[in-house]
């Protein structure tokens, strides 16, 4: 399957994710798998992050967001996966 | 609690929120709840000043090229932070919708008193959601910039989903 991007995980989001556990693994695979579907999918509120030039965010669940940092290989531009945590949207 | 003493500072005395008495008809009580909303907004205030602080120090550490060891120690105490503001806030914020929506059919506010009473619970939940908001958005600020500083890691960069979530599964065993 071709998918409109490419993502590579680092070491701080795959040792934050096995921290998480389950559900928040199974959530942020749901995600990634739509993400690479169409990125711009309105559930996944896929969107830049403020103040911070090539970084955006994506959620995963109600309350959990991956940190996705824009990088470029060889090959062309990718996501670098580069954390996951929670990320309470109830606030405001 | 890990974090730069002006920030734990503002922190302890944001953290100090005392239950609400808004809705009770005494002037008096009316008075000093809008004293009270005063010093959480204020409060606030302080909170947010001192976050941007903590940000912007760290944001030149790392652009003078350090790697701030006390970053994950900041990020860690921050959800810490955040998590235990939660448990205590919420129940407030509820308490205070409740009691925002009960004020409009109570016979003994007068019209003006229950304005003022709904102002002080809007205003009062503002602040409170505001100090969690804050928290939550300096975390991901120190998260992102950590981002930039560390190495990413030797995994591959993936274009078919599948063997992304292949890997994630391995990954995690």
């Amino acid at each position: 399957m071709t998918s409109p991007v490419r993502t590579k995980p680092s070491a701080r989001f795959l040792k934050n994710l096995a921290k998480l556990g389950e559900p928040i693994a199974s959530r942020a695979a749901t995600s990634l798998r739509k993400f690479h579907a169409a990125p711009r999918s309105p559930g996944l509120n896929f969107e830049a992050f403020k103040n911070r030039p090539g970084f955006f965010t994506l959620r995963v669940g109600r309350n959990f967001r991956i940190l996705l940092k824009q990088e470029e290989d060889a090959e062309g531009p990718y996501f670098l996966l580069a954390d996951i945590a929670d990320h309470d949207d109830t606030y405001s | 609690m890990g974090l730069p003493q002006p920030l734990a500072d503002a922190l302890r005395d944001f953290g100090h929120v005392e239950a609400p008495e808004a809705v009770d008809p005494a002037r008096q009580a009316l008075s000093r709840s809008r004293e009270d909303v005063r010093v959480i907004e204020k409060n606030l205030d302080r909170l947010k000043e001192c976050g941007r602080t903590v940000l912007q120090t760290m944001e030149r550490r790392v652009s003078a090229g350090d790697r701030p060891e006390d970053l994950d120690e900041y990020i860690d105490a921050l959800q810490e932070t955040e998590e235990e503001f939660r448990r205590e806030f919420m129940p407030h914020v509820e308490r205070d919708r409740r009691a925002r929506a009960a004020a409009f059919s109570r016979p003994d506010l007068s019209a003006a008193d229950k304005a003022l009473a709904v102002n002080l619970l809007d205003r009062r939940t503002r602040a409170l959601l505001g100090g969690l908001e804050t928290l939550r958005d300096l975390r991901w600020s120190l998260m992102a910039l950590r981002a930039g500083t560390e190495e990413p890691g030797d995994a591959p960069v993936f274009n078919d989903p599948q063997d992304l979530l292949e890997y994630l599964k391995t990954a995690l065993k």
